[in-house]
């Protein structure tokens, strides 16, 4: 029995040392690499941020000087430590759009994207390397189990970005594991529940979502960079009918946050076929959106 | 609590210690400690339900005694009734009422009446189909004598809910098992250590493979109307991997765990895709389920429809086959049903039965036709061919066990084998290929063995210190995150 217990003990201990020289090793290296995989070509000076519906709007092959670099379920702590590295690694971005639909700023994407199992897992695994002390520790604070998760699965990530960063290619609009443009094929109109789903229940403002969303406006000023709010195409039964509560929210954060631009397109007329789903394009709308914006951003496209 | 949770993790480690070092000199502590444990166990989920557990383990000790009491065949015969109409009508209103319910509703609805609204959410409390299961065999051995009834209660209801087996199996009898707890365990590190391996190969199959496979699968699955044929049939190739990481993952872990506390649990998978027709696959496949249907449902039809049939042929069939194919139907019909309350489990169940008569069948006549053209039964080629087949048409059937009714299954083989097939249109996800294949090696070069970990024979001790770092690794690294065991929905 004795035995049998110190060898158990030894075990464990090797596997701790072993596991935390790998993430301290692992995070190390992506630091040192960070500017490397982060630097965009210098032509690429707006960058898209924020989580699916930016993600499935924008193509940013079709919006020059652009990157698209939103993720599905990505909460604005997330969006804010992305743009601040990627503002750092590259002096010449001029606008940042961050998206800024209706349910952006509730209790339950906080409570979801934020501080869930699954998204914790699933974001700290890619953005650990980019987050301040403050912020892994708020969520470590709310979630450590899976923070403690998503830091050991962060190794190979971390690993597996270093080793793409010695073979990108600097005109290319891609940064690894960073988010982009999802080509989404889905029809799903029909079967979308609306948003009754969200009128169930009395609403709440996330206090986390809107003081990172007030960060990274702070962020952008700080860096004489034009920030958009960003409110992409939403089908007609989705924005006629968003509870006046949630709209309250919407209004009020936006008044919070005058000194910066609102780029509200959400009436975006597109026929049925071009949306996913009640709140997302499908690759059908975000061809024809993304064009729309490019001639919006870019009214006298270069010569060829 | 699931096995792969942190509460487990510190859970199993207080047990295990309090367990050999408080009561290592009196076996009858142990024993409650464990039924304490496991109602611990239990409860963690929701010990509401854990009343019912408590309950029904309750009724079959005094049935169990009553039956065994019986002076009588026809007193012991109402008191198995008893036992059996008990287990299976609690069995029936928490995993069926709401099926049979909705079925009425529909079909009610079909004259212009609607009643829909009356139907009540009935929960599904955790493993109750392996643990009615584990009851029935009880009774059922009492019955037949193969075993007495334990006048202990504290090793009665341990056996009944022994913590690593009553959440999804192995479906332990009794049996086997009160013979165990009736003695007392000593401690043994050859087996603690065996025990710790399986564990360790039950984490990876289930975090590692299974929930990385999931992952995959479930994209898939939940937007296959999107998807091309070639997608498809990766899909259910994805869930064909899950589903066997996923419940032998959990039964390795049941196993390692009971062995860790001096108990040995029967074998519950066998390497089944490594095989060359259905039959082998059923052998084992969730060994402990497929014996108890084999023990307790297709023997007793089959001798009882024996009796009744005195002639050579029935309808044109051999009488043998014929009892057979009546036996696997009624069998099939039932392990399907078994699985879920859901049309798509008992045509999955169906498919299995039509299958396994089909080869049953074929046996004869293919015997004749290998013999005409001097083929060997060995031939490693025919043996490949056979088993490819075998292979694909149990990934087929495990679209029809995954959709959520047969009219998806049916729209997803239908899309599998649409012309975009082979348009290979497909990114493959590399690691988790990578980890699968590294699953797949163990699987294969160890598959004579209890589990792929048995690894005691490489006398290097880095070399067996480094796989289980390895694996270990691999399982912290790129483990697919918590999810619930397939076969809890059960």
């Amino acid at each position: 029995m004795k035995k049998f217990l110190i060898k158990l003990i030894l075990f464990a201990l090797i596997i701790a040392s072993f596991t935390t020289g790998l993430v301290i090793v692992s995070d190390y290296t992506i630091k040192q690499r960070k500017n490397v995989l982060l630097k965009l070509s210098n032509d690429i000076n707006i960058v898209f941020a924020g989580n699916s519906t930016v993600e499935c709007s924008v193509d940013d092959e079709l919006i020059e000087q652009s990157i698209n670099i939103a993720q599905s379920g990505e909460a604005y702590l997330y969006s804010y430590a992305k743009i601040k590295s990627l503002i750092e690694a590259n002096k010449h971005i001029s606008t940042v759009f961050i998206g800024f639909s209706y349910g952006d700023l509730l209790m339950e994407k906080e409570e979801s994207w934020l501080l869930s199992d699954e998204f914790v897992i699933e974001k700290i695994q890619y953005y650990n390397y980019l987050l301040d002390f403050s912020e892994k520790a708020l969520i470590f604070k709310h979630n450590p189990k899976s923070y403690m998760k998503g830091l050991t699965k962060s190794v190979y990530n971390n690993f597996e970005a270093c080793l793409k960063s010695f073979f990108l290619e600097k005109s290319n609009k891609y940064i690894v594991n960073f988010g982009g443009y999802k080509y989404l094929v889905r029809d799903k109109l029909q079967a979308d529940p609306g948003v009754d789903l969200y009128q169930k229940e009395a609403v709440e403002k996330s206090p986390l979502q809107e003081k990172y969303l007030h960060m990274i406006s702070e962020l952008c000023r700080q860096h004489s960079i034009k920030l958009v709010l960003f409110n992409t195409p939403k089908h007609r039964s989705y924005y006629e009918n968003v509870d006046e509560d949630i709209l309250q929210i919407w209004y009020d954060t936006r008044n919070s946050l005058d000194r910066d631009s609102l780029l509200d397109l959400s009436t975006y007329e597109l026929p049925d076929s071009c949306f996913g789903d009640l709140s997302h394009l499908n690759y059908r709308g975000a061809r024809s959106f993304s064009h729309y914006l490019n001639e919006i951003l870019n009214p006298n496209p270069k010569e060829n | 609590m699931l096995f792969n949770s942190i509460e487990f993790a510190v859970f199993l480690p207080i047990v295990f210690l309090i367990y050999w070092l408080y009561f290592k000199d009196d076996f009858k502590k142990q024993n409650l400690f464990l039924l304490l444990a496991s109602y611990f166990f239990y409860g963690w989920w929701d010990w509401r339900l854990l009343f019912l557990l408590i309950f029904l383990s309750l009724f079959n000790y005094f049935i169990g005694i009553k039956i065994d009491a019986s002076i009588t065949p026809s007193h012991r015969k109402s008191w198995l009734i008893t036992g059996l109409v008990v287990n299976l009508c609690v069995l029936g209103f928490f995993k069926y009422f709401n099926f049979f319910i909705e079925g009425f509703v529909d079909l009610i609805s079909l004259f212009g009446y609607d009643l829909k609204g009356t139907a009540i959410n009935v929960i599904l409390p955790l493993g109750i189909s392996f643990y009615t299961f584990i009851s029935l065999s009880y009774l059922l051995d009492i019955n037949k004598k193969k075993l007495a009834a334990d006048k202990n209660i504290i090793h009665v209801l341990l056996s009944l809910s022994f913590f690593p087996i009553i959440l999804a199996g192995p479906i332990q009898r009794p049996a086997t098992l009160l013979p165990q707890i009736r003695g007392p365990r000593i401690f043994n590190y050859d087996q603690a250590v065996d025990g710790l391996r399986q564990i360790l190969w039950g984490l990876f199959v289930k975090i590692a493979v299974a929930d990385n496979m999931a992952h995959l699968a479930n994209d898939i699955f939940l937007n296959y109307s999107d998807y091309d044929g070639s997608t498809l049939m990766l899909g259910a190739l994805y869930y064909t991997i899950q589903i066997y990481a996923d419940f032998s993952g959990y039964s390795h872990i049941a196993i390692g765990t009971a062995s860790l506390l001096g108990f040995r649990l029967m074998k519950n998978f066998d390497y089944p895709y490594f095989v060359r027709d259905i039959t082998e696959f059923w052998k084992k496949w969730h060994i402990s389920l497929t014996s108890w249907f084999r023990d307790y449902l297709f023997l007793p039809v089959s001798f009882a429809v024996s009796w009744k049939i005195k002639k050579e042929k029935v309808l044109f069939i051999r009488t043998d086959l014929f009892i057979y194919i009546i036996a696997s139907l009624v069998t099939w019909f039932l392990t399907g049903l078994w699985h879920g309350a859901n049309y798509n489990f008992i045509l999955w169940g169906m498919l299995q039965g039509l299958l396994l008569i089909i080869y049953q069948a074929q046996k004869k006549p293919r015997r004749h036709i290998l013999k005409q053209l001097k083929v060997s039964n060995n031939n490693q080629l025919l043996a490949l061919t056979e088993g490819f087949i075998t292979f694909l048409f149990i990934v087929l059937s495990w679209v029809v066990f995954r959709s959520d009714s047969i009219q998806m299954a049916i729209e997803y083989i239908k899309g599998i084998f649409s012309e975009t097939l082979f348009h290979a249109n497909v990114d493959l996800p590399l690691k988790e290929i990578a980890i699968v294949i590294i699953f797949i090696i163990f699987e294969f070069f160890q598959r004579d063995k209890n589990h792929a970990l048995q690894i005691e024979k490489i006398n290097k001790v880095w070399a067996r210190w480094g796989i289980y770092i390895g694996i270990v690794t691999i399982i912290l690294l790129f483990g697919g995150g918590t999810k619930e065991f397939i076969y809890f929905q059960f």
